[in-house]
């Protein structure tokens, strides 16, 4: 199916004695910008390195673009871009002859495609130094730059803000929007800083142990984990009607245990108390809840928030 | 693999590596053989003779252009890139022995025509041109070494014992009766000028060894998981 990107189904890698990958099966859409999130170890860069050929899987089959078997896979790859645990340069070399060998490598014809690549990252203004000179954060923006050279239908970055400053993870993060809305690129980003993912992804997918542990949208995931103020009363039904009454509330609901969740009013739980103790109602809890992505992801894998 | 072969090439001719390690092989074998020259050796045999000590330099190129480049994972990015492991494998081996034995085909050629030129020799182009699988099959050690390991240290380790064991097989008594089996100390028996006795099996048993080893090399590459 041309709609799905990448499929796996029960993929698995053993190294060893260990087992990096168990049974993973995933489906990634055109056009979707995915937030691949775990621990060290967990199997994020173990699936990348399958997907893009590095490695072997021991189980499973891999599909790109709906073609699983070797040399199709291979041939697919040609529609992928990735930088994969950090930049692999040419140290020696500038950042314009990195660029040239990957375009002949590549067999781009279009040599002006370095200048514009270079330029889309920041790097046009490096000359002659070389990359070995280069700071941490350029070494990145190259990294992405050789990964964008094809432009890639498949963009896989694998901890591509690492290194970079506030401005240039703010840089990266407009990039991918702009390559994901002007190009309908698909990318798959894993990353240690939650916060960025979430403002990057449109879905997620939670890795853990090597099985995926959860895959959920942003609508998904933001309802989740939005912010609510949590009221326990001694009367939840009067609350509900005093608070769509005077207050107006309308994202409102009464959980199971009787407690309701108000999305609105989180900044201001005094309003909320005095509507309800106007009416003689007694609350006997007002508390503001909601998890960041990096809680939710803690929750999910039984750690501390 | 042409895509890949003009890669390489590119990679070569901008970066200073190659340069340098030409340029300290052939100086240093320069200097060596001035004092050989005067006990009345030729100036390409004493080339030939200085050039198997000189092999550990040979063997640094194997550690740059295989070592080095699974350690900065730059051979990564050419799989990643959808191109087969076939074609990599060969195109980086084909740029690596053409690179590897020029250094020792241009030296041996420059001393030749020293000796020409300076000292009357004779121009024995023969000798070179029938070493030369000799040279290949040696180089093809440090091939199938870096392909192993693929990594920069243990490459260059790995390297440095075979030289090490090269020259202790060199000073091995009765090296002479079984050098025809090594290429690296089949050059002795172009030194002692007593190489063409044994042809074609010199030739036959370097293309042998050149097989064994390029075969090995792949093997470990085309199924190995890459950092």
């Amino acid at each position: 199916m041309e709609s799905f990107v990448l499929e796996t189904k029960g993929i698995s890698k053993k190294y060893r004695s260990t087992l990096a990958l168990d049974n993973v099966s995933l489906k990634l859409e055109k056009g979707k910008i995915y937030g691949f999130i775990g621990q060290n170890g967990a199997g994020k860069t173990t699936l990348i390195r399958l997907i893009t050929g590095l490695a072997f899987p021991t189980g499973g089959e891999l599909a790109l673009w709906g073609k699983s078997s070797e040399k199709e896979l291979q041939e697919q790859r040609k529609r992928i871009g990735s930088l994969i645990e950090g930049p692999a340069l040419y140290t020696n070399m500038t950042a314009y002859q990195n660029m040239e060998v990957q375009r002949i490598q590549r067999g781009i014809p279009d040599k002006s495609i370095i200048e514009k690549t270079l330029n889309l990252v920041g790097l046009s203004d490096t000359g002659r130094k070389k990359v070995r000179n280069f700071s941490l954060g350029m070494k990145q923006r190259l990294g992405i730059a050789v990964a964008l050279l094809n432009t890639p239908e498949f963009l896989i970055l694998d901890e591509p803000i690492n290194g970079l400053d506030p401005a240039g993870i703010k840089e990266v993060r407009n990039l991918i929007k702009t390559l994901n809305k002007e190009y309908g690129m698909t990318i798959l980003i894993s990353s240690h800083i939650l916060e960025e993912l979430h403002n990057t992804a449109t879905d997620f997918i939670f890795i853990d142990k090597g099985r995926i542990i959860e895959e959920i949208s942003e609508a998904e995931l933001n309802e989740k984990c939005k912010q609510r103020v949590e009221i326990k009363t001694s009367d939840p039904q009067k609350a509900l009607m005093v608070l769509e009454q005077k207050l107006h509330a309308e994202k409102i609901k009464v959980m199971p245990d009787n407690t309701i969740q108000l999305y609105e009013y989180v900044d201001d739980l005094e309003k909320i108390a005095a509507a309800l103790s106007n009416e003689d109602i007694l609350v006997t809890g007002l508390t503001v809840k909601g998890d960041t992505l990096e809680e939710y992801f803690l929750n999910k894998i039984g750690g501390n928030a | 693999m042409a895509k890949l072969i003009k890669a390489e090439i590119y990679k070569l001719f901008h970066s200073i590596y190659l340069w340098c390690i030409f340029a300290c092989y052939l100086v240093l074998n320069s200097i060596l053989l001035v004092d050989y020259i005067k006990r009345g050796m030729t100036c390409l045999t004493s080339s030939l003779y200085f050039g198997f000590f000189l092999f550990f330099i040979i063997g640094a190129i194997a550690v740059l252009f295989f070592g080095n480049e699974f350690d900065q994972r730059v051979i990564q990015n050419y799989v990643t890139a959808g191109n087969s492991r076939t074609a990599i494998f060969f195109a980086k081996v084909i740029v690596f022995l053409t690179g590897s034995v020029s250094i020792i085909v241009i030296t041996l050629l420059i001393h030749a025509l020293i000796g020409m030129i300076f000292l009357g020799e004779p121009l024995d182009i023969k000798t070179i041109v029938c070493l030369i699988p000799s040279f290949i099959a040696t180089c093809t050690v440090p091939v199938f070494i870096g392909f192993l390991f693929k990594d920069i240290g243990k490459t260059l380790a790995g390297s440095l014992i075979f030289f090490v064991l090269s020259v202790a097989s060199v000073n091995t008594k009765g090296i002479m009766e079984w050098a025809i089996y090594l290429p690296d100390a089949q050059r002795l028996l172009a030194y002692k000028g007593v190489f063409f006795d044994y042809l074609p099996m010199n030739i036959i048993i370097d293309v042998i060894w050149t097989i064994v080893f390029l075969i090995a090399s792949y093997a470990v590459f085309c199924r190995s998981n890459l950092k």
